[in-house]
């Protein structure tokens, strides 16, 4: 890593030396215009920062981490990024929290008990690895490369892991638990050839927002709130949100529609109908661009009426065709959808009917449309491409089961299926029985419910501490490239998972060896960034975390030279006639049909500084550590519950008991559990439990009597849209009744 | 020139209630669990399906006439010449004194130092040139801080270009935290209010 001399440090800070030689109290007022830098409080001494980017959501902002010595002290947004301009979110700066958590692994584990009985014993690297080699080798030989299981969210299967993977075979891969979007993304990927279009926010009028909360959960959470925010107030752009639940969005947008879950697909529809009945449609795009014809539209969408969505949705009919006109004369506007929309069980149809509404209007790939992602294709970078197994992720552990799946080598990095898949007793019944599981490895920073039951757990390097590249869909739509670099050495003995993999390989030696040459991640990663050759200057990257073209200018509608990347180059609503999808259809859960009347849908929703795997960052604990059971107040009214009373969930899986919040801001059918909480491993933070250490903000946990929460995909079983593979966390039919 | 006048400008239109400023200042001034300089409010307003949302970023005033310097036995608070209030952990003894007199409840005893801190806007920072640590993370940029004296700054402009509100006017402490979009009700209510 390149240091700083002191004379670039000071060029760089852009403030002359006389605040460094005197100290800054009695240099008077010094103008405010200096971003991206960090302070010691006492001796008033700029602080050492490194430039990386963060990994603790897919939304991969570039920040600064600022040292003391060898500590890092604070972590700050990066001003030069291009997506989130120096600006970072609460989880980011927790960031902290998780390199010094009092519960961190620092050595790996090897299990002497019984699975689950947290009798652990320190091992060496060396052991740790000639153990898995010796298995994965087993595995190599006997040719069944797809019963080594690897598991991790798709943003880290990357770099050095990807090509491991890759000069491996075929090993299964699972990705993630309930932040993977099957269902948006088969839908996509089927109609215009992307994981999920990109917001041109900043250019927008008019923001349609289907099951989606970007103001605590956006998959770009930053990068696009900014530039919502900043289309709401200096173009007027319109905020709509169509959700069940009163989220922080639909609470602070202009409309809230609270719609009955799973039927968002015919409002979409309807909506649909009622701006082509209007004459307020594209021609030229659908004609020319889509695989269907106005004509065939217009037939097609005759039969989604409003009142009909009225009836299924329980919203006003006016309401849909007011807000139906408003959207596709406010152009140009979008449409978003989110985890309240695709995580169904006909979520796939659900993205395919609200993407339509951009397509009428034609607003694909235009200045404030739905973009295609811009980033800057680097072959070790590019997404994985996913074996196309019959099986989907969710049914996996479910398979295990009935022994119709062998699984010899489990690997997961920082992902907890135990605790992130519906039906957490199944799974945890999986994971204990060592017929179907009989090697289970864990790599992660906390003891999580899956490394509990693990029999090796290895302690994994955090974001401030490893190398990555990273090419994100650009919210400037202009490609831009930005690196990750450590901060920090890795606390104890951890591990970033790209090192463990060169050494794996090269225990594995011949053709592994090979395509896994380098000695350590960091002269890896040098010699990606030497092959950059878009990237004219090397240093500027390292030293600024990011490089773009800052000439360029952003280009719509690419399309139009070479097409979509789909078979016919079009952009395809119905698909080929061999697949026989049809266009976007509406599929009514039918156990949602019939609610009697103490039957309610659960809804597991996320809050902004919450995920499932920061439980045990203090400073987000602290802002949120414990849920209820929310309702409408009608409904506590008519089931005779007040707030605060316990209440027992009862779905066909399961039972759980916790208490009633009565509010207005929810749909009269619905109960919604916010996530991330209950955990019964973890750490102590996660478990809400005050202890002594040497950071005493352990012991001032003031919220341990409040207790740490439930955690609902006890009774969620697993419900799997069969088109677009994702789970249906939000179709859950409970009844509630008090304890 | 005149003197400089530091002040906040909260907008809250732009506000998304994320907590970044909060969790930002428990990382920059080593806040403690328990104990807050600066946090956010949710207010849930209207009955089905009429409901909205609404946060508010709480933080201190650093007022003008403040009676957190007045009523302090030991004068451990300092008016700074750019009109932050500081305090002197080595002359305070922590009678509590200011923090009855507060009427923003934004002084704390540190839990293990026992002394009473408040949120400073970050002077350290500050003083160097930088902005406040919660300034500087707002993804909304719905902070906005500077010198109120200078014409040039963000702060002047928007105090220039908008109606802006404060908390508690009746007191007359002249409390320099400026909201755009401050709805009554949200003072009103008890210092937390959990939306779950």
């Amino acid at each position: 890593m390149k240091k700083f001399s002191r004379r670039e440090f000071l060029r760089i800070s852009g403030i002359g030396t006389a605040a460094f030689s005197v100290p800054a109290a009695f240099a008077g007022i010094i103008p405010i215009d200096v971003h991206g830098r960090n302070v010691a409080i006492f001796n008033s001494k700029f602080r050492k920062g490194i430039h990386t980017i963060c990994d603790l959501c897919p939304a991969r902002c570039g920040v600064i981490g600022f040292l003391r010595y060898e500590d890092i002290v604070a972590i700050q947004g990066n001003p030069n990024h291009l997506n989130n301009q120096g600006k970072i979110c609460a989880r980011g700066i927790a960031g902290v929290n998780q390199v010094y958590d009092t519960d961190r692994i620092l050595h790996p584990l090897k299990r002497i008990g019984k699975r689950g009985e947290h009798k652990w014993q320190p091992i060496s690297w060396e052991q740790a690895l000639a153990e898995m080699s010796r298995r994965l080798q087993q595995i190599k030989n006997s040719k069944n490369e797809n019963q080594f299981v690897f598991q991790a969210d798709p943003h880290r299967l990357r770099g050095l892991t990807k090509r491991f993977l890759q000069a491996f075979g075929k090993p299964t891969l699972l990705t993630g638990g309930s932040y993977q979007d099957f269902n948006r993304q088969s839908a996509n990927q089927r109609m215009w050839g992307v994981d999920r279009g990109i917001a041109d926010a900043a250019n927008s009028q008019y923001f349609l927002i289907f099951g989606g909360n970007p103001f605590e959960t956006h998959p770009d959470f930053v990068q696009f709130n900014q530039r919502l925010i900043q289309a709401r107030l200096n173009k007027r752009a319109k905020l709509v949100t169509v959700d069940p639940r009163l989220s922080n969005t639909a609470g602070s947008s202009d409309e809230w529609l609270p719609i009955k879950p799973g039927t968002d697909a015919i409002v979409a529809l309807a909506m649909a109908n009622v701006i082509v009945q209007n004459q307020l449609f594209d021609e030229q795009f659908i004609n020319r661009w889509t695989d269907v014809t106005v004509n065939q539209l217009k037939s097609y969408l005759a039969q989604f009426t409003v009142e009909k969505a009225a009836e299924q949705s329980l919203l006003d009919a006016s309401k849909i065709e007011r807000i139906a006109l408003e959207f596709a004369r406010k152009q140009p506007g979008v449409t978003l959808t989110g985890g309240g929309l695709t995580n169904h069980i006909n979520g796939f149809e659900n993205e395919r009917a609200v993407m339509l509404l951009n397509i009428v209007v034609g607003n694909i790939d235009r200045r404030g449309g739905i973009c295609l992602p811009r980033s800057f294709p680097i072959p070790d970078f590019a997404p994985l491409e996913l074996s196309n197994s019959t099986m989907t992720d969710f049914e996996f552990f479910e398979t295990v089961s009935k022994n119709q799946q062998r699984v010899d080598f489990y690997f997961a990095y920082k992902n907890n299926p135990v605790y992130e898949y519906p039906n957490c007793e199944l799974t945890r019944a999986v994971f204990k029985n060592e017929q179907q599981m009989p090697y289970i490895v864990v790599m992660d920073t906390v003891m999580s419910e899956t490394a509990a039951l693990a029999d090796l757990v290895l302690p994994a390097a955090t974001f401030v501490e490893s190398w990555d590249l990273d090419s994100s869909p650009s919210y400037e739509m202009r490609p831009f490239v930005a690196l990750a670099q450590p901060v920090i050495q890795p606390q104890g003995e951890a591990r970033a998972l790209g090192d463990v993999c060169l050494q794996l390989a090269h225990r594995l030696g011949g053709a592994m060896r090979n395509r896994l040459n380098w000695e350590i991640s960091e002269a890896y990663f040098h010699s990606v960034i030497n092959r950059l050759d878009f990237v004219p200057d090397d240093e500027g990257l390292i030293k600024q975390g990011i490089w773009y073209d800052r000439e360029a200018d952003p280009v719509y509608e690419s399309y139009k030279n070479g097409g979509f990347q789909t078979k016919s180059g079009r952009f395809e609503l119905a698909g080929s006639s061999a697949e026989k999808r049809g266009l976007a259809a509406y599929r009514p859960i039918q156990e949602h049909i019939q609610l009697q009347k103490d039957e309610l849908i659960l809804l597991p929703y996320k809050v902004n500084v919450m995920r499932n795997d920061l439980a045990n960052l203090k400073w987000l604990a602290e802002i949120h550590h414990t849920n209820a059971a929310i309702i409408n107040t009608k409904t506590g009214r008519r089931l005779k519950i007040k707030t605060g009373d316990y209440v027992i969930l009862e779905s066909k899986i399961g039972k759980m008991i916790l208490k009633a919040h009565l509010t207005e801001g929810i749909q009269p059918q619905v109960v919604a559990i916010s996530e991330g909480l209950g955990h019964w491993e973890y750490g102590n933070v996660a478990r809400s439990k005050r202890f002594k250490s040497e950071d005493p903000d352990t012991n001032f946990l003031w919220w341990e009597k409040q207790g740490n929460g439930t955690h609902p995909y006890f009774i969620i079983p697993v419900a799997i849209d069969k088109s677009g593979k994702g789970q249906g966390w939000n179709d859950t039919k409970v009844r509630l009744y008090k304890a | 020139m005149a003197k400089t006048r530091y002040a906040f400008v909260i907008d809250l239109r732009r506000c998304i209630g994320c907590n970044s400023c909060s969790v930002a200042c428990k990382s920059e001034n080593s806040v403690h669990l328990g104990v807050w300089m600066s946090w956010v409010k949710v207010i849930q307003k209207g009955e089905f399906p009429n409901v909205s949302r609404s946060f508010l970023p709480l933080l201190c005033n650093n007022c003008e006439d403040p009676i957190c310097v007045t009523v302090c036995p030991v004068n451990a608070n300092r008016i700074e010449e750019n009109g932050i209030i500081s305090t002197d952990p080595h002359r305070c003894v922590a009678c509590r004194y200011c923090m009855a007199a507060c009427p923003y409840e934004v002084r704390y005893v540190h839990p293990i130092k026992k002394f009473v801190e408040k949120c400073n806007w970050c002077l350290h920072r500050v003083k160097v040139g930088l902005l406040p640590a919660c300034v500087e993370a707002c993804p909304a940029e719905a902070r906005i801080f500077g010198d109120m004296n200078d014409p040039k700054s963000d702060v002047s402009k928007l105090l220039a270009k908008h109606p802006v509100q404060v908390i508690k006017p009746e007191i007359g402490t002249e409390p320099h935290v400026f909201y755009i979009n401050l709805d009554n009700d949200a003072i009103e209510k008890k210092r937390k209010v959990d939306v779950l």
